[in-house]
């Protein structure tokens, strides 16, 4: 069976011989030739374009074409058509040379025996199928390669092939960048990097300030013929940073969440089931992680109110984040403690979770409100102080102004907020004030002892009122405040006055005490001492003067009296001892010795004293002790040719008793203080006395439970006046008609 | 020789001692009360020395002595200051206004004597006497 077809194109001008080669061909049994013949080059030419033979068998000498010009011509128009060529058994050496030139074959006409002709040609068309298979390979393998180049050349990782001595065979251009040199430096230079087959290993290539990490994986190849190594390099050192910049970073979060000093927890957003805490959530909850991991807030009852929770859980679904809320918790003891809450909604795993961070407030809370309580308590205390609190800024205005300062100052504290101090210091302190105030804020805090000022500050009636300060400074942020405390002294300034007069008028009182007893005691010594000298030798000058002795004696004795008087008072010992006396008897007796004295200066005495006067319930002493004390005033300050006059009076529940006399009066001012104790009057007017005489006359009738006082005229005369209530049942003693008798009936 | 004194003094019972001792020595005496009079003696009256209380009504005896020494006429005109106030100060104030001499009260009649001698230039007669009254 004839399996192939040969299709051949047979170009020979001579009829006979491509007859013969015709008839050869069909005897073939293995293949079966398909020939078409052409007779000239230009024939067979044009046959090549309308089909193309697997073959062309052509002659060397043809009508339109002789000898190799034929083979060029054939081969140039089909190269890839395998040719055998036909010639004459004279021209082989031609033959020869058509070969050499590309033909596959050639044939010698009249030499082609049996099975000849069938092998060359299939031969040649197997060998032309041959060559171009080769052709095509060859073509592939080159693209292969070329590609592999490309690849080679434009890969990232570095490749370098190695021989067995360690010399570099290959290297790319990613190998140059990796290895920091250029091919030819590199190339059949040894490789310092340990190569072992079929492993990966992690090499830090170094040079200049930049450290390279590469991972490199060998492998075993045939590298022209001989065992080598190629290595593949990859730079990993972003890889190998991020890494270990993610690991860093790792690292430093979760230890940023276990210590931090806020209480972190990671949750089920849904079920509250804590996946993840912290040790200050543990902490401040008191559970241990057991306890709370995989349970849920509920489950551990840690929100108070759980309608807190549910708030919270809606705020963070609808805006994502929960910031600075304070809510209420448990911890697991079931204490109770307040938290400032913030969260954020995250996703775990495509779980919604909260991400939860809170701080315990709970002391800092208690804290704030005693610390408003202790502020408000301050303030109430500063606001309520009786005495007045001012602060002043370094610019010396105010920023404290009490209740206290309003009291004393008038202004209140509206009005001197912000206003500057000097408001309330009076003009001639001022300057004086602004140093001390420059200094204190120049002064560091508690170098500047408390100190206690006297001084005055301005009312806001623009009265000034004495003070006394104590000021302290202190720091208040970066400026000093300086603040008073003040307090009105008027009162205790009157008082001190008042104390100081008493001083004085005590030293005057020592002072007069001794003038009092030596002025009694010059007469009774030098009477005494010209009696005894004999130089008195008339008898009723004798008399005269031993009486003026006994008077002064007297004089002396009820100074003394009165003396001790005032020592029983301040003792808080002076008494009187009252029982019923008839009354007249005691004004008369007591005026009596008055007689004399009153002739002695020339002045006339008069004396109105009605018979009909009461039996009264009084100590006569005491009484007479007044009368003597009035009466002696009265002439004493009367001047010779004047008069004194005494009078007594029965009034309806009182009896009067009156001193007048027409001296020089005494002014009003001076009446207010008559009857104080050592008050003496110090006008153009010096007179001894005691100035105790009034004083104990006073506390005796006011010891009667009478009145005492004085009705006086500057220049025209005093009269002073005391009454004695009647008891209830003291009788009136009536002793005959008088003109100034009443008709007083004690009931 | 008899000299004519003015006693200026408002305790009756001391004016009265101090004339009885003083005419008892032969002078002649004047007696004030107050200040006012007794300015008005010294002046209109020429006494040959004033015996001077302090504690007067009206004028006090320093302000007498003071106004006496002012005028011409009195200026030189001997005057002992005889006063209950008997502390140093007031005896300096006494000298301070002029007083030739000051004499505290109690002092015994000789020496009131005394002093008024020694003051009128003359000698005292008895020093035995010149002790003061109690103490």
């Amino acid at each position: 069976m004839k399996e192939e077809i040969v299709k051949i194109l047979l170009i020979e001008d001579n009829q006979d011989d491509s007859d013969l080669i015709q008839r050869r061909l069909g005897k073939s049994v293995n293949v079966l030739f398909d020939v078409t013949r052409a007779k000239t080059l230009e024939e067979g030419m044009a046959q090549l374009a309308s089909d193309t033979p697997d073959l062309i068998l052509s002659d060397l000498g043809l009508p339109d074409s002789h000898g190799l010009d034929t083979v060029t011509k054939i081969l140039c128009e089909a190269p890839q058509i395998p040719l055998v060529v036909l010639s004459g058994f004279d021209d082989e050496a031609t033959a020869i040379k058509a070969v050499q030139a590309g033909a596959q074959d050639y044939l010698v006409k009249g030499q082609t025996e049996g099975t000849q002709i069938e092998r060359s040609l299939t031969y040649a068309v197997e060998r032309a199928r041959l060559q171009r298979e080769l052709e095509q390979y060859t073509q592939e393998i080159t693209c292969v390669q070329n590609n592999l180049l490309k690849i080679l050349d434009n890969n990232a990782d570095a490749i370098i092939v190695v021989n067995a001595e360690k010399q570099v065979l290959f290297a790319n251009p990613a190998a140059e960048v990796m290895l920091g040199s250029k091919k030819q430096d590199l190339l059949k230079k040894p490789f310092r990097f340990p190569l072992k087959k079929g492993k990966t290993s992690e090499i830090i290539i170094g040079h200049g300030r930049e450290k390279t990490v590469a991972e490199m994986s060998v492998v075993g190849v045939d590298w022209e013929g001989k065992p080598a190594f190629l290595a593949s390099l990859r730079d990993v050192t972003e890889r190998k940073q991020a890494e270990e910049a993610l690991r860093e970073s790792e690292e430093k979060f979760s230890k940023a969440f276990r210590r931090s000093p806020e209480a972190i927890a990671i949750s089920g957003i849904d079920d509250g089931k804590f996946f993840e805490v912290n040790d200050s959530f543990l902490r401040q909850t008191g559970y241990t992680p057991e306890e709370a991991i995989g349970k849920s807030s509920s489950d551990l009852n840690i929100w108070s109110d759980p309608e807190q929770r549910a708030a919270m859980v809606k705020t963070l679904k609808e805006k994502g984040v929960v910031s600075n809320e304070e809510y209420n918790f448990h911890t697991k003891t079931g204490q109770e403690c307040i938290w400032l809450f913030s969260a954020e909604a995250i996703n775990i795993g495509n779980q919604p979770c909260i991400l939860s961070v809170a701080t315990d407030i709970t002391e800092r809370k208690k804290t704030e409100e005693a610390l408003r309580r202790s502020e408000e308590k301050f303030r109430e205390l500063i606001s309520t102080s009786f005495d007045g609190i001012i602060a002043t800024d370094p610019e010396m205005r105010v920023v404290v102004w009490n209740q206290g300062a309003t009291r004393i100052l008038g202004y209140t504290e509206k009005e001197m907020l912000g206003q500057p101090i000097m408001k309330v210091i009076p003009e001639k302190d001022r300057r004086k004030t602004e140093k001390l105030l420059t200094a204190l804020n120049r002064r560091r805090p508690g170098q500047s002892p408390n100190r206690t000022l006297e001084g005055a500050c301005l009312r806001k009636d623009g009265a000034e009122v004495p003070i006394e300060l104590s000021i302290s400074s202190r720091k208040s942020g970066e400026s000093h405040i300086v603040t008073a405390i003040i307090r009105d002294i008027t009162q205790r300034r009157e008082a001190e006055e008042k104390l100081r007069k008493v001083d004085e008028m005590k030293r005057d009182f020592l002072s007069n005490v001794s003038h009092e007893l030596r002025t009694p005691l010059q007469s009774i010594g030098g009477f005494t001492k010209l009696i005894m000298n004999g130089q008195v030798p008339d008898e009723a000058t004798q008399k005269e003067f031993l009486e003026i002795i006994d008077r002064e004696s007297q004089h002396l004795g009820s100074l003394i009296d009165n003396l001790l008087d005032m020592s029983r008072l301040e003792a808080g010992r002076f008494e009187v001892y009252k029982r019923p006396t008839p009354i007249r008897d005691t004004f008369i007796d007591a005026v009596k010795s008055f007689q004399s004295l009153a002739r002695e200066k020339n002045i006339t005495f008069n004396e109105e004293i009605p018979e009909a006067l009461p039996e009264m319930e009084i100590d006569a002493g005491r009484l007479r002790q007044v009368i003597t004390n009035l009466v002696g005033n009265a002439i004493k300050f009367s001047e010779p040719g004047g008069s004194v006059t005494v009078r007594a009076e029965a009034l309806k529940d009182a009896v009067l008793f009156q001193v007048s006399d027409h001296g020089i009066g005494i002014s009003p001012e001076t009446q207010k203080h008559l009857f104080e104790r050592f008050y003496r009057d110090e006008g153009e007017v010096v007179r001894g006395g005691t100035g105790l005489g009034l004083f104990i006359s006073k506390q005796i009738i006011d010891a009667h439970g009478g009145r005492i006082w004085a009705e006086s005229r500057p220049g025209e005369g005093s009269t002073f006046n005391f009454t004695i209530p009647l008891g209830e049942k003291t009788p009136v003693i009536a002793k005959g008609g008088n003109n100034h008798g009443k008709e007083n009936t004690g009931n | 020789m008899e000299k004519k004194i003015l006693v200026i003094e408002d305790d009756p019972a001391t004016s009265r001692l101090v004339d009885y001792t003083l005419r008892h020595e032969g002078h002649q005496v004047i007696t004030a009360a107050n200040g006012l009079e007794g300015l008005r003696r010294a002046r209109n009256d020429r006494p040959d020395l004033v015996i001077l209380d302090v504690m007067l009504p009206g004028l006090d005896g320093f302000e007498i002595c003071h106004r006496l020494r002012a005028e011409p006429a009195t200026a030189k005109l001997p005057i002992l200051m005889f006063s209950a106030k008997a502390q140093e100060i007031d005896k300096t104030t006494g000298l301070k206004v002029g007083a030739d001499d000051y004499l505290s009260k109690p002092a015994a009649p000789a020496e009131i004597v005394s002093r008024v001698a020694r003051l009128l230039g003359r000698k005292a007669p008895n020093p035995t006497e010149q002790e003061r009254i109690s103490g």
